[in-house]
């Protein structure tokens, strides 16, 4: 098994950063190119959908049907685009980089900036004029009524309110359906003929069920799309080859015509038809939802067999197979999420963060990194791009040392990806969630961070944003939030002269945490009742395994698992908050630096002002995650505990797990900035800490910090976390990436789920922040995806300075001075 | 009087006239409002000007054509009170069109209600270059009730006001206030 990995990984070695630009010119235009695309919005899609949507507002059509005759409809006549000399058929949208435009969800907040998208300071998005008057005119009013809130404020508009004024939780169904990973092996083998006629059998089978009936009807008209979509990519290449008089573009495409004509109708029959063939039903997908965290899943495994097959038989060599991925992980990033300035301001600077798996085990258990591993792995090095979003699992006991090292040489030498995922912690999480070991090992990264069995689990994984620094707002102050009013919001839990033990204010912060949660989930299970009315996914649900089985679309529960995921904004600062008020309020041996709960809370009402002692107190005396104070462990592990406990048996929409997680995006910084004052010491308006990270700049080594994180129970954190870690830089030599694996290793020894990294110094990213010139691409991990430091708005970009800085040698804090 | 009631016997020529130097008599109250200190009539002014460019501006009625809408624009201290609603509106020699009509009451049952914090909240949202909905709801600048796509499109009709009164400077005036 796997004999020419010695053989590729020293082929591989011959490719360099630093060589690129000769030994594949391809790779490296397609690169500059990268870099220089703006982001434009793409209203084809819109148009398509809208005008399907109009003319058949009259008719008796299921909603199934509708939707897929729309997406169809999109897909068969959407104008071909080769923007430049990649070697894959299909594309997002029309333009280089393109934001595509989803009405039936949260488009129409652009509608105030149709006349200034394109020239806003914070990463414009250029809308042509003429687009402007389409969508205000022709799009825009036909969905004022009927997108998906407007849905959902007609039967629950307390709930829907409350997610508007975006402190108390947000339910990403009103904007996306997404976060998942489809099952593309399952094009690769049949083809999309193969489905559809699969489709069509079972529509005769069942044809006294009519909700089977439908499904699989509707299957068949999203099907009819994708191959009229590859049809037309391979017609429009053939007639560019016509006409093309360089013979290097002239015989790419041609073989994209070729190609395409193939694929994905029928099974792949080798690497290039492969990657293409995954790379259309990708771009397929967006033309029914969202793109937003749709991942093309483990593709050293996916791809595996067509890569080895072609490469032993000589009909590949490792630079043909380099170009080839490379030119998909630049189709991966070739689209942006279409973002409003408000939104832009405040969490702005992310991609599409689709996800890509590598490494780690097979379904059996065994060893899976092979060949393909190393070769995506080197793609990873030469191309550090924002998307795809490049995760490496390692299972500590089946993988081997040399696959661990080469992870950390490419982490240290691109500075920012991958990131590294514990199998074993992982698998042991997915199957204590109902998956079988067999599919539990066999997980992909969604998004982020999340985990699921690709094409098995419809996981949903960014269902609902908890806001904990809300409920730890309405704990200190008896159920009110600052922006709904004198009452307490759902229930009065105290008010702080009430409490006379931390027990008693710790029942209070979990009371608040059980009424937020149930409203949460309340509201984004009627959101998903609304999705199985109006936004049925027959495209997406014929990758999946389960729904062709059952005639169940996705979104009604048709797929093998059914999970939800919940993620939370502000851990460590809660923590570190919860910390301090059983410190220094309810702790009777504390001598230096004691307050009643309720002179407390005034001091934070009133960001610290004139409470100086106390701000020092709590800048070095209290007890901090992340530290091995026996208060911060037991308070750090409780409110897991907590977490888990609430949402842990309450069901989704599709009868599916709610999932646990503690990751942030960019959320930590953006709402941190609209935020008042912590109990911690964090003054108002400054970010959260990033995911699980313990809060920035406490002197502590890196092991204790690590420790703290690794000893969080992984089991009750099912939907996973990011810890975002920052070295400083060193020389990537062998021994240097041997200490960095070992360092990752023992954290996963100790329990640790997952890992990333910034390799740079508060130094340069303060040049960066400062002159952005100086640094035009610099790559950084924010949580749980990358970007592009210069797209990150000034709250980012100053906690990415403030993380706590380590020396790799060392193991020592190195403090911001 | 209501100002264009008292269009009502007069040819259609001297009301379009008549209109239009009523626009002109708002875009200057609009200029001197805004660089002024006391900014409590914008929104009022905003809103005149904009029933009145639905009247006599055919490209900007394009935008409320078959619309019917209501809007209440207030304030939590209780200053600002005004609704706009969209409908079909008579002006003598003019068939009816789609219109606005301003009134300085809250109407009942509206599709969208804005309250502002106070009337400082309104006017930056008002002076801002882009109006930001979200932002000024995160900002605890303003709350909204009732259908958001509403609020979405009305920012848009206030946003293309200064263009359609013909003031080229005007954004740069908004964008460079205070």
């Amino acid at each position: 098994m796997y004999e020419k990995i010695d053989e590729v990984r020293e082929t591989l070695k011959k490719y360099t950063p630093e060589n690129m630009k000769e030994r594949l010119p391809l790779l490296d235009s397609l690169l500059g190119l990268h870099y220089t695309a703006k982001a434009a919005v793409d209203i084809e899609r819109a148009r398509y959908i809208t005008a399907h949507f109009k003319e058949t507002e009259d008719l008796t059509l299921p909603m199934p049907v509708r939707r897929a005759g729309a997406v169809g409809r999109y897909l068969s006549n959407r104008k071909i685009y080769f923007h430049d000399d990649n070697m894959l058929g299909g594309a997002t949208t029309g333009k280089a980089l393109g934001a595509p435009l989803y009405p039936e969800f949260f488009g129409l907040s652009i509608w105030p900036e149709l006349g200034t998208i394109s020239t806003r300071k914070k990463n414009p998005q250029f809308l042509d004029k003429k687009d402007a008057d389409i969508l205000n005119f022709e799009v825009f009013p036909y969905w004022m009524e009927r997108s998906i809130s407007e849905e959902v404020r007609k039967v629950d508009p307390y709930r829907q309110s409350l997610l508007e004024k975006m402190i108390i939780y947000t339910i990403s169904k009103a904007a996306t359906i997404s976060h998942t990973t489809p099952s593309y092996e399952l094009v690769l083998e049949k083809g999309i003929k193969g489905i559809l006629e699969e489709a069509r059998e079972k529509q005769v089978e069942y044809g006294d069920d009519e909700e089977k009936s439908v499904f699989y009807h509707s299957v068949q008209i999203a099907m009819q799309g994708v191959l009229d979509y590859a049809a037309n990519i391979s017609r429009e290449a053939a007639l560019k080859a016509r006409g093309e008089t360089d013979p290097e573009r002239k015989k790419n495409f041609q073989r994209i015509a070729e190609i395409c004509k193939q694929v994905p109708a029928n099974p792949a029959k080798n690497y290039h038809e492969a990657v293409n063939s995954l790379w259309i039903c990708q771009v397929s997908v967006f033309a029914e939802n969202s793109n937003m965290a749709i991942n093309p899943g483990r593709l050293d495994q996916i791809l595996y067999p067509y890569f080895i097959r072609d490469y032993e038989s000589g009909e590949l060599t490792i630079e043909d197979a380099l170009k080839i991925s490379g030119s998909l992980w630049f189709k991966i990033g070739d689209n942006v999420n279409l973002v409003p300035e408000a939104a832009e301001k405040l969490f702005g600077g992310a991609g599409a963060v689709p996800a890509v798996t590598l490494g780690g085990v097979d379904r059996e258990g065994k060893n899976a990194v092979n060949e393909l591993t190393y070769l995506l792995l080197k793609i990873t090095e030469l191309l550090p791009l924002r998307d795809p979003n490049v995760n490496a699992r390692f299972h500590p006991e089946e993988n081997l040392v040399e696959y661990r090292n080469e992870v950390s040489r490419v982490i240290l030498t691109n500075k920012a990806i991958p990131a590294f995922f514990n199998d074993i912690q992982n698998i042991k999480t997915l199957v204590n969630q109902g998956e079988t070991l067999e599919h539990a090992r066999d997980y992909a990264v969604i998004g982020c961070v999340e985990l699921g069995s690709p094409g098995r689990d419809y996981s949903a994984s960014s269902s609902i944003f908890m806001m904990m620094y809300t409920i730890l707002y309405m704990a200190l102050h008896n159920g009110r939030t600052l922006i709904t009013g004198e009452a307490p919001l759902w229930k009065a839990t105290g008010n702080p002269d009430d409490f006379n033990s931390f027990e008693q204010f710790w029942q209070a912060y979990g009371a608040q945490t059980r009424f937020m949660a149930e409203n949460a989930v309340a509201l984004n299970n009627t959101y998903g009742e609304k999705h199985k009315e109006f936004l049925p996914t027959p495209l997406l649900s014929a990758l999946f395994k389960g729904p062709m089985e059952t005639g169940r679309d996705l979104i009604c529960g048709g797929a093998i698992y059914n999970s939800s995921g919940v993620t939370h904004i502000g851990f460590p600062d809660v923590c570190d908050s919860l910390c301090a008020i059983k410190d220094i309020c309810f702790d009777e041996n504390n001598t230096s630096m004691r307050l009643s709960l309720a002179e407390f809370v005034t001091a934070v009402d009133n960001n610290f002002k004139g409470y100086p002692l106390l701000e020092a107190y709590l800048k070095n005396k209290a007890p901090k995650y992340g530290t091995d104070h026996p208060v911060a462990v037991d308070i750090s592990r409780r409110l897991i505990e907590l977490g888990y406990g609430v949402f842990n048996g309450q069901k989704n929409y599709r009868d599916g797990n709610y999932r646990v997680a503690y990751w942030t995006m960019t959320n930590h910084a953006g709402y941190g900035s609209v935020t008042g004052a912590l109990p911690s010491g964090r003054k108002a308006n400054l970010p959260f800490s990033s995911g699980i990270t313990p809060v920035s700049q406490i002197d502590t080594a890196l092991t204790t910090s690590l420790d703290a994180v690794a000893g969080l129970n992984s089991d009750e954190i099912p939907g996973a976390y990011a810890l975002n870690m920052k070295f400083s830089p060193v020389e990537c030599s062998p021994e240097n990436a041997d200490r960095f694996g070992s360092i990752v290793q023992t954290y996963m020894d100790n329990g640790g789920q997952q890992i990333q990294f910034n390799i740079q110094d508060y130094k340069t990213l303060k040049e960066a922040r400062d002159d952005p010139e100086s640094h035009p691409h610099l790559l950084v991990r924010v949580s749980g995806y990358s970007a592009y430091f210069n797209s990150l708005n000034r709250a980012m970009k100053d906690e990415l300075i403030m993380r706590s800085q380590y020396d790799l040698s060392s193991g020592e804090f190195v403090p911001l001075i | 009087m209501d100002f264009l009631r008292s269009l009502e016997g007069i040819s259609k020529n001297l009301q379009k006239y008549l209109i239009k130097y009523r626009l002109k008599r708002l875009k200057r109250a609009i200029e001197k409002e805004i660089t002024g200190d006391v900014l409590d009539k914008l929104l009022f002014l905003l809103l005149k000007a904009m029933s009145l460019l639905f009247i006599v501006d055919k490209e900007y009625r394009k935008n409320i054509e078959d619309f019917r809408a209501t809007y209440v624009i207030c304030s939590e201290d209780k200053k600002i009170d005004v609704s706009a609603v969209f409908k079909k509106i008579t002006v003598p020699f003019f068939t009816r069109e789609d219109g606005m009509t301003v009134k300085d009451t809250i109407v009942e049952n509206p599709t969208t209600t804005v309250t502002f914090k106070d009337g400082k909240a309104m006017v930056e949202f008002l002076l801002s270059a882009s109006p930001d909905v979200i932002a000024g709801m995160l900002n605890n600048q303003l709350s909204v009730s009732g259908n958001l796509n509403y609020l979405f499109k009305f920012v848009y009709l206030l946003w293309l006001i200064p263009e359609r009164l013909g003031i080229n400077d005007f954004k740069e005036v908004l964008s460079h206030h205070r």
